[in-house]
């Protein structure tokens, strides 16, 4: 897409989304709406570091119960103001990642799966055991809703609003990465590290960067989830987040950021759709994630683009289609 | 700590140990066969233990026979993954295999949870309750069964891959798949045997710790998890390394679980394996074989 269309793109279409969130009168919308947002935005860090870089993380909910308690123990145990708190809840993830990624995104790719789900299941076992509120109530209870200085998001609009805002302002970024020198190196380190060493590209180095802001971003939405929530316990840690944002992005997507957006907002109706009937939801996962692999493995987005250079041959290639090419 | 508690420690910390060994040892196999992490492994550990209950406990088949029907279906199963699943999955890379293998896993999950319901399941001991006494400390007899059957099935493993033209062919595909099909090895079957193979072992360990430990549909991530610590810590491919350790994540369990907390022996073996990877990344037995 030329910058100008993109960026007329941008401009309407953050004013509607801002339109449609501050009106919607529906309590059911706004809450699924304003959980998609939350989940988008950890997406959008999974899709950077297994989608555009293709290393599996298999801990990324390990950095969303980080954020989440980073935020939440500041708000209630430190008095600070909610802004700390997010700032925190980035930080902290990141400083996590960063020796994690030094250490083994050297080596072959199996070792940061097995680093990433090994640190989950410790973050896991350690968020089940803190009780941050009354004796015997693991979790944190309590937390404000976000208020940046004097302005507060109290009511259902207010904070689906705000999330979304945040979310979409992590996918402009990600999408203006993705467009610039970094994404390109990504993308060579994607289809060969070797070629991309070779080409001088400090892979290993790029790699950390990814994988530190990918966590940072996983962080940021656990803790707008602790805020929105007024509460964070041992499952926003939980392996099957991880396993669920991994197969988002792979449901949406993993060569385009807008897969994680358009992966998490399937799951999820997928889901409340299915566990009307009983225990469905997982066996949906299941299924839903094994045949788009085989079947269709560039997902939801990739779907999309085939189709529209089928109804457009003359259609400007994107640089993602035509590094996919080769 | 006195003697009985160490001897105590140490060999709960082996029966452990082995299952872990055995769950590790079905990682190592196919990962030297095919290249890649199977991770349903864990989902087959917990099919193999919910099978044979389900078949002891409801429908009152002889221990043997449900134990050996429970394997069937586990090599069966795993084999029709490889050569059916992965097999036609032609535009998948090695990472997407594996998160393909992570879908069946959570399928063969979700089947159970819907089949057989999310109550923990269990089974009698092989043998008689009584256990035994040895040096001070006691032992249940479930575990004589669990560390017997597993050294047997380590045992037939090794011969396996040093005596067997099968074995001999799958440590070729793991040093090199091009030139093992130039001496005539067709790398494809040598990995639908190499899951068929994983997914027995997988059962079998499972079929072998349900008396123990009662397990439900979701207890598969649990032992995926340990069979990794198993593999990171003795060496990625390395089958001396998977058994030896499983026995080390085996032993740091149950010292941590008798000496600290049952909380901490949740969290030693996963530091165990951060630490590895950061100080000996090919593990404490690295290389091959």
């Amino acid at each position: 897409m030329p910058v100008n269309l993109r960026l007329a793109g941008w401009f309407t279409g953050v004013p509607v989304v801002v339109l449609i969130l501050s009106t919607l009168s529906s309590a059911y919308a706004l809450s699924l709406l304003t959980t998609i947002g939350i989940n988008t935005i950890a997406a959008i860090g999974m899709s950077l570091i297994f989608g555009q870089t293709r290393q599996l993380n298999l801990g990324q909910a390990a950095f969303f119960g980080l954020g989440g308690y980073a935020a939440g123990f500041l708000a209630v145990k430190a008095n600070l103001p909610p802004l700390a708190g997010l700032a925190a809840a980035t930080a902290v993830p990141a400083l996590i990642a960063l020796p994690i990624g030094w250490a083994v995104l050297r080596l072959s790719g199996f070792y940061l799966a097995m680093a990433t789900l090994a640190l989950n299941s410790i973050m896991f076992t350690l968020f089940s055991q803190y009780e941050g509120g009354p004796p015997g109530v693991t979790g944190i209870p309590g937390i404000p809703p976000i208020s940046l200085g004097p302005i507060g998001f109290y009511t259902a609009n207010a904070s689906a609003t705000f999330i979304w805002l945040v979310a979409l302002a992590a996918l402009a970024f990600s999408d203006n990465l993705l467009n610039s020198k970094v994404g390109r190196a990504l993308r060579a380190i994607r289809e060969s590290e070797v070629a991309a060493m070779v080409t001088g590209i400090p892979v290993v180095r790029y790699k950390m960067i990814i994988f530190a802001l990918g966590a940072s971003l996983s962080g940021l939405a656990g803790a707008l989830s602790a805020h929105y929530n007024g509460f964070i316990g041992a499952d926003s840690a939980s392996l099957q987040l991880s396993i669920f944002l991994l197969v988002a992005v792979v449901v949406g997507g993993r060569d385009s950021i807008w897969g994680a957006p358009i992966g998490v907002a399937s799951l999820i109706l997928i889901v409340e759709g299915v566990s009307a009937y009983g225990r469905y939801d997982i066996l949906a996962y299941g299924v839903l994630l094994t045949m788009v692999l085989i079947l269709a493995p560039q997902g939801l987005t990739g779907l999309f683009a085939e189709l529209y250079q089928k109804m457009a041959p003359t259609a400007r290639k994107t640089h993602a289609q035509v590094a996919d090419r080769h | 700590m006195g003697s009985t508690e160490i001897i105590q420690f140490t060999l709960s910390g082996i029966t452990l140990g082995s299952i872990y060994a055995l769950i590790a040892l079905g990682f190592a196999v196919m990962l030297n066969a095919t290249g890649m992490l199977n991770f349903a492994q864990g989902q087959f550990v917990m099919l193999g233990g919910v099978l044979s209950a389900v078949f002891v406990v409801s429908s009152g088949w002889p221990i043997i026979a449900a134990i050996s029907v429970a394997i069937v279906v586990g090599v069966v199963l795993n084999g029709f993954v490889e050569r059916v699943v992965l097999r036609n999955a032609k535009r998948a890379d090695r990472v997407s295999k594996e998160l393909i293998t992570l879908g069946i896993g959570i399928v063969l999950e979700s089947l159970v949870l819907l089949f057989l319901g999310a109550d923990d399941l269990s089974m009698p001991y092989f043998s008689s309750v009584v256990p035994f006494r040895l040096w001070g400390a006691t032992m249940p007899s479930q575990a004589i069964w669990i560390i017997g059957v597993s050294v047997a099935a380590m045992t037939l493993l090794i011969l396996f891959y040093r005596h067997t033209i099968y074995g001999i062919a799958m440590l070729a595909c793991s040093m090199n798949r091009e030139a093992a099909s130039l001496v005539g090895i067709r790398p494809a079957r040598v990995s639908t045997i190499a899951f068929a193979l994983g997914g027995g072992l997988g059962v079998l360990g499972g079929a072998l710790i349900i008396p123990l430990v009662p397990m439900n549909f979701s207890v598969g991530l649990i032992m995926s998890l340990k069979g990794f610590a198993a593999l990171v810590i003795g060496g990625l491919g390395s089958v001396t390394g998977a058994i030896a350790g499983g026995l080390l994540i085996g032993l740091l369990e149950a010292f941590s679980a008798g000496l600290l907390s049952s909380f901490y022996k949740e969290i030693t073996p996963m530091l165990m394996v951060i630490l590895v990877l950061l100080v000996w990344p090919r593990g404490l037995f690295g290389g091959r074989f």
